[in-house]
C-alpha cells in the first residue's frame, strides 16, 4: 500500500513537472481495495482492470519499472509504449489488462470465466470497476450472463463516490452500487474499502466458496478518491469538510495504527520501509528514464 | 463437383471447425435448438450440446465482448449476431477491444474470434434489418472482414478465418444463403485476403464482393453482346484488400467501376478509387466509378428496396459510359 501511494504520488510530481505526457488517473486513497482484493487471489485467477489501474498491477506483483516506463513511453514498458497508463496487461501473473473505457473489461471477466468452465481451468475471474461504470449498459449485460450460465465471476466494485466530477448519488436511484446486482439474483457484499483486513476477508470468503461451487458475486468497497479524477482536476464537485472525514478514514494510517496496536510495528521500522520505497521507486524511474534499451 | 446452398456450406465449415478444434465454441441468440435464425447453426447443439453452442439473452455488446474475454484466455467463439443492423450494439467490444487487444498488449494477447453476420437488403426487411456495414468497418484498423459471394468459397472463407486466430467479421448476404454453388469435398481453408478474377475482359474492371458479384457476371454477359469485355473481380475479403489483382485489372482495361452493397459515401467503392488513384492513375482512360447502396435508409417496400441497390441494368449503363468517355 506505501509502494503505491509513493508510486502515485511521484507519478503525480511528474506530470506536474511535465515530465510525463498524457494523462493519468491516480488511486491515491484506494490503496486498500488493491491489495486487499489481489492478496486474496490466487495465480491460477484471472484479473481485468480499469483506467484506475496502477495499485492493482503493483498489488499483483508488476515490477514498478516497467509500469513506469509504460507511462513513460518508453519500449521496455509493460505494452511497449503503445498503452501507456491505461493500458496495461502481464500474461505470466494473468493480469489480462487495464483498460481506458468504462465498464469495458466487466465482460472480458465473464468471458474469462466462461473460459475457465468450459475448459475445466482452476480459478476465478476478478473484475475492478468504479460505480461510474455501473451506469453502463454492458454491466449489466455481462451481470446477467455470468449470473444465468453460473460462471466464477467476482465483480469487485471501488465505490469511491464520484464518476469524474459526478456524484453516485445523483446519478443512481440505489445508494449501494450493489443493489444493482439484486437485478440478477446475485450474491452481493458491501466491505469498507478502507479496511484492508476486511476486504481481504471478504474477498477471500467468496474466492474459495465460488471456486468450490461457481456463481458470480458482487463485491462492492466503499473507498474514497483522496486525489483528483485525472491530471488537472481541481475537485470543486466536492466539499473539504468531505475530503478531511474522508482523510481520517486513510487506509494507510489505519493499517499503520492497526499494526502498532497490535503488532508491535515501530516508527524505526516505518522509516525503513519508507526509505526501501523511496530506493525502489528511484530505481524504477531511472530504469523509465534511460534511453539506452 | 457437388452443389450446395450457401447456408450448408458454410454449417459444414462450422461443424469441421467444432470437430477438429475442441477449443471453438459458437455463441449467439436462437442459435441453439432454433438453429439460428436464417437455419445455419440448424442441428449442431444436437451433435455439440449446450456448452459449446451457446444461446445468449439479447445482448450483443455483452455477447461480442464475453466471447473476447473467453478468446482471450484460449476459447476461439464464432459468434452470430442475427442482423448486421445489431452490429452497431457490439461495436466498444469490436473496435475498442477485439481489434485493438493484441497491438496495444502484445502478441501473447490475441483475441481469435469470428463475427458471422447476416447482411444486405432484397427481402424487404426494412430499415433495420437490411443494413450493410462493411464499408463502415472497414475503417478500423487491424479488422478482417470477409464478404464471400458464393457457397464454396463462403464455407473456405471460414475455414481461412478461423485458421487466422484473429478477429474476424464475416458478412454474410442473406439473399445468397439459398443460392447454390460447388463446393469442394473436403473443404479446405482459402488464405485471408486474396481476390480472384472471375471472368477475365480487357475494356472495365468490374469490381464487387458478396451479393453484386452474382450481377456484375450478368451485366459482363450483357456487355459482351455488345463487343464491350468486361473483367470481373471477386474481392471475397474486403479487408484486408488484395490491391495488387485490383491494380493489376484496372492497369489492363483502364476503367474501373465499384459494385457494393453498403452505402458508397466512404465505403468500400470509395476505398477502391483511392487505391486505384494511388496505384494505376496513369492507366485510366475514364473516371474511376461508383455504385452502391443509396444514400438513405433502405426501405421496406421491395418497390422502393430494389431501386436502393445496384443491379446488372446499372452497372452496364455505367460501363458503356466509361468506355464511351
Amino acid at each position: 500500500m506505501r509502494l503505491i501511494r509513493a508510486f502515485e504520488f511521484r507519478l503525480n510530481e511528474l506530470f506536474l513537472q511535465g515530465i510525463v505526457a498524457g494523462t493519468t488517473h491516480l488511486c491515491i486513497g484506494q490503496e486498500a481495495c488493491a491489495v486487499g482484493v489481489c492478496t486474496a487471489l490466487e495465480p491460477e485467477d484471472v484479473l481485468f482492470s480499469n483506467h484506475r489501474g496502477h495499485g492493482h498491477l503493483l498489488a499483483r506483483g508488476a515490477e514498478p519499472g516497467r509500469i513506469m516506463a509504460e507511462i513513460f513511453g518508453r519500449p521496455r514498458g509493460y505494452s511497449g509504449g503503445r498503452g501507456g497508463s491505461q493500458h496495461i496487461a502481464i500474461r505470466s501473473l494473468n493480469f489480462m489488462g487495464t483498460h481506458g473505457i468504462t465498464a469495458g473489461t466487466i465482460p472480458l471477466a465473464v468471458g474469462a470465466a466462461l473460459n475457465k468452465k468450459l475448459q475445466k481451468k482452476p480459478g476465478v475471474a476478478m473484475v475492478f470497476f468504479g460505480e461510474g461504470a455501473t451506469g453502463e449498459g454492458i454491466f449489466h449485460e455481462s451481470l446477467n450472463m455470468a449470473a444465468i450460465w453460473h460462471l466464477p465471476v467476482l465483480f469487485v466494485c471501488e465505490n469511491n463516490e464520484y464518476a469524474m466530477s459526478t456524484a453516485h448519488r445523483d446519478v443512481s436511484p440505489v445508494a449501494d452500487a450493489a443493489d444493482r446486482a439484486a437485478a440478477f439474483a446475485m450474491t452481493r457484499d458491501i466491505v469498507d474499502g478502507n479496511d484492508l483486513l476486511a476486504v481481504f476477508n471478504v474477498v477471500r470468503g467468496h474466492r474459495e466458496r465460488i471456486t468450490a461451487a461457481p456463481e458470480p458475486v458482487f463485491i462492492e468497497l466503499k473507498t474514497y478518491r483522496l486525489g483528483g479524477h485525472s491530471r488537472g482536476d481541481q475537485c470543486l464537485y466536492r466539499s473539504r469538510d468531505e475530503e478531511a472525514r474522508w482523510q481520517n478514514k486513510d487506509p494507510i494510517a489505519r493499517l499503520r495504527q492497526l499494526l502498532t496496536d497490535q503488532h508491535g510495528w515501530t516508527d524505526a521500522r516505518d522509516t525503513a520501509m519508507e526509505a526501501e520505497i523511496g530506493q525502489e521507486l528511484e530505481a524504477a524511474e531511472q530504469f523509465s528514464r534511460e534511453t539506452d534499451e | 463437383m457437388r452443389e450446395l446452398s450457401m447456408s450448408a456450406a458454410i454449417r459444414e465449415a462450422i461443424n469441421q471447425i467444432l470437430r477438429e478444434h475442441p477449443e471453438s465454441i459458437l455463441m449467439g441468440e436462437d442459435i441453439g435448438v432454433y438453429g439460428g435464425a436464417f437455419k445455419i447453426s440448424a442441428g449442431i447443439v444436437e451433435e455439440f450440446g449446450p456448452d459449446r453452442v451457446i444461446d445468449t439473452p439479447i445482448s450483443e455488446a455483452g455477447i461480442v465482448s464475453i466471447a473476447t474475454g473467453a478468446a482471450l484466455m484460449g476459447s476461439h467463439p464464432i459468434v452470430e449476431i442475427m442482423f448486421m443492423d445489431f452490429m452497431l450494439l457490439a461495436c466498444d467490444g469490436l473496435i475498442n477491444i477485439a481489434a485493438k487487444w493484441q497491438e496495444i498488449y502484445g502478441d501473447e494477447f490475441s483475441i481469435p474470434l469470428i463475427i458471422r453476420t447476416p447482411a444486405g437488403g432484397g427481402r424487404a426487411y426494412g430499415p433495420t434489418h437490411s443494413q450493410s456495414f462493411e464499408g463502415l468497418l472497414l475503417n478500423v484498423p487491424n479488422l478482417v472482414i470477409c464478404c464471400p459471394s458464393n457457397p464454396g468459397d463462403a464455407a473456405a472463407l471460414l475455414l481461412g478465418a478461423y485458421d487466422l486466430g484473429t478477429t474476424v467479421v464475416f458478412v454474410e448476404h442473406k439473399a445468397l444463403y439459398a443460392r447454390k454453388g460447388p463446393v469442394a469435398e473436403p473443404l479446405t481453408a482459402l488464405p485471408i485476403g486474396s481476390a480472384c478474377v472471375v471472368r477475365s475482359g480487357s475494356d472495365v474492371s468490374l469490381i464487387s464482393y458478396g451479393r453484386h458479384v452474382s450481377a456484375a457476371l450478368r451485366a459482363a454477359e450483357q456487355l459482351a453482346a455488345e463487343e464491350i469485355a468486361a473483367e470481373v473481380i471477386d474481392l471475397r475479403t474486403v479487408k484486408p484488400m488484395d490491391t495488387t489483382v485490383v491494380l493489376e485489372s484496372v492497369a489492363k482495361t483502364g476503367r474501373g467501376i465499384s459494385i457494393e452493397e453498403s452505402p458508397v459515401i466512404g465505403g468500400v467503392g470509395s476505398e477502391l478509387a483511392a487505391v486505384v488513384m494511388e496505384g494505376a492513375f496513369e492507366n485510366l482512360e475514364a473516371p474511376f466509378t461508383r455504385l452502391g447502396a443509396a444514400e438513405q435508409a433502405i426501405p421496406c417496400s421491395p418497390e422502393l428496396e430494389q431501386h436502393c441497390f445496384p443491379n446488372a441494368e446499372r452497372i452496364v449503363a455505367k460501363a458503356r459510359e466509361l468506355v464511351a468517355y
